[in-house]
């Protein structure tokens, strides 16, 4: 894929799959936007991925107007826009009777409220580029699952579907639209995760996602780059598994069976996971 | 067994029903036997509606704007108090405005999504005391855009719809071992007020005409098809379905 030319703004890029998908950009030859919060360590992700090509977009997606300055320095740095990729987001705890409201209006804010004013403060160049937006959300948007990060399901959730109305929508402009969503993808925080639990989460991913290992940042990013690309240039509306199989047998939590074992046996002998 | 509905001392709330697919709901609770409290913005619109529905001490007043958590904290447990307890929550408070992407303004995303979705979930953690006694039943009422896409106009709301879907499932799962049941109804077209003044301002039958063309079975849905959905995800025949999401919109999101 050859994104010579281009000009991506990435939310939320100075870690994980938000960086993953700005480096595969820049090293097919587009220009970056890279944002994060900290203006420092967008600074730092700047350098290290060669300073060229890139352009330096720090706020907080949080607010509606952190969105606006976020997406209009990123413009105004790139010269225009042809993809927009909302990937910021954040994964707060909480069960369903601990939910504050201030828990609740958060999540909002930064995973779905963020993804919505970003693509409307991007649409007058992406109308004249007819580029396209990838939403990032998450299989806890497709399915149910461990009920701690209750609220960020919810938002993933309208993730996924806002996909599909602003697709019909934008689709009058040129301006495609699409979804990923990412099951076990080891990042930064997923490998903090699993260091802090002495390597429980790697174990629980091989036992609980069909393809028996956890996801690779660079799987997610050639995924976001697909939908960029003048290949999906049919595909809007879309909704993209990078799940390892999980969506498939709607679970992110219960335990694979054994290969070449009978599912009757597989099911008497799979532990509860109560 | 027995598919004859009967909800005989069983304890209902169903927000905003005072009028549409919410209203039809209450009455057909009421009707067969259910003690109902009806929720609408106004007291004025709620004394209506009880009286139309020919009052008696089977119906409660709980009017309130569920757009506020305050609000819910309030109301909610005045009318789970007067009901003597809760079996059934149906959420079915929301509100349709339509906005081209340009317009969404922040006063537009906040109003829609505080009243169909924060209403929604802080109206069930609200009840859900009452509901794990009661090993009680929700029904979330989203719409055929909370499965699929509008072709315009309606980002925001198929945002909330398609959010209530996940959130249904979710809950579900964790409310699974104390009994209580979460589902889903996505209702498409029905002949509802809402949709009544649509078709009036469209002109010519506009709307109507669109909606028999546009649906696979040709028509538009009846209230009585929603409440006859909803009576059965709160009835015991819906016993061990749960996280499900139920469409009743002529088929129209199987594709057309």
């Amino acid at each position: 894929m050859d994104f010579t030319g281009k000009r991506i703004l990435v939310t939320g890029s100075t870690m994980g799959i938000g960086l993953g998908a700005a480096e595969m950009f820049h090293a097919a030859g587009a220009s970056v936007a890279i944002n994060g919060r900290n203006a420092a360590t967008v600074g730092e992700t700047v350098e290290e991925l060669g300073g060229e090509r890139l352009v330096a977009a720090p706020g907080d997606i949080g607010s509606i107007e952190g969105c606006r300055n976020v997406v209009e320095t990123a413009i105004a740095g790139l010269g225009g826009l042809d993809c927009l990729v909302n990937n910021a987001g954040i994964c707060d705890l909480a069960r369903v009777m601990e939910v504050s409201e201030e828990h609740w209006d958060k999540m909002m804010a930064v995973n779905l409220r963020s993804a919505m004013f970003c693509s409307k403060f991007a649409l007058k160049e992406l109308r004249k580029s007819k580029g396209n937006i990838v939403h990032i959300a998450s299989i806890s948007g497709l399915v149910g699952g461990p009920s701690d990060s209750h609220v960020y399901a919810i938002t993933k959730g309208g993730m996924i579907n806002m996909t599909r109305t602003m697709a019909l929508e934008l689709a009058g402009d040129g301006v495609r639209v699409n979804c990923l969503c990412p099951g076990y993808i080891d990042t930064p925080l997923i490998q903090a995760e699993n260091e802090a639990t002495g390597g429980q989460v790697y174990d629980f991913v091989k036992k609980s996602a069909p393809l028996g290992r956890i996801g690779e940042v660079r799987e997610c990013a050639s995924s976001i780059l697909y939908f960029a690309s003048d290949g999906a240039g049919y595909v809007t509306g879309a909704i993209l598994s990078n799940d390892g199989g999980c969506a498939a047998k709607a679970s992110w939590g219960g335990a694979n069976h054994e290969d070449g074992e009978l599912i009757s046996n597989a099911y008497t002998t799979i532990p509860r996971t109560d | 067994m027995s598919m004859q509905l009967d909800f005989s001392g069983k304890r209902v709330l169903v927000t905003g029903s005072t009028k549409g697919i919410g209203r039809g709901a209450a009455e057909g609770f009421h009707e067969l036997g259910a003690m109902v409290a009806i929720n609408g913005r106004t007291p004025e619109s709620v004394a209506r509606a009880i009286d139309e529905m020919g009052g008696g001490e089977r119906l409660i007043a709980a009017p309130g704007d569920l757009s506020r958590v305050s609000v819910i904290h309030d109301v909610v447990p005045k009318a789970i108090d007067a009901l003597g307890g809760l079996d059934i929550l149906v959420n079915n408070a929301g509100r349709g405005d339509e906005r081209l992407i340009d317009d969404i303004d922040a006063e537009h995303w906040e109003a829609v999504l505080a009243l169909n979705l924060k209403g929604a979930f802080f109206t069930i953690q609200t009840a859900l005391p009452a509901l794990k006694q009661s090993k009680g039943s929700v029904v979330n009422v989203a719409s055929m855009l909370g499965v699929m896409g509008a072709p315009a106009g309606l980002i925001v709301y198929s945002a909330t719809k398609g959010a209530m879907v996940q959130m249904t499932r979710m809950m579900a799962l964790e409310l699974a071992r104390d009994g209580v049941r979460v589902n889903n109804l996505c209702p498409g077209w029905i002949d509802t007020p809402m949709i009544e003044h649509d078709n009036e301002l469209a002109g010519g039958d506009a709307l109507y005409k669109y909606i028999d063309e546009d649906c696979p079975l040709g028509r538009i849905g009846k209230v009585d098809e929603t409440t006859g959905a909803i009576l059965y995800l709160s009835s015991a025949n819906a016993g061990y379905t749960t996280g499900s999401t139920l469409v009743a919109d002529g088929g129209i999101s199987s594709g057309r």
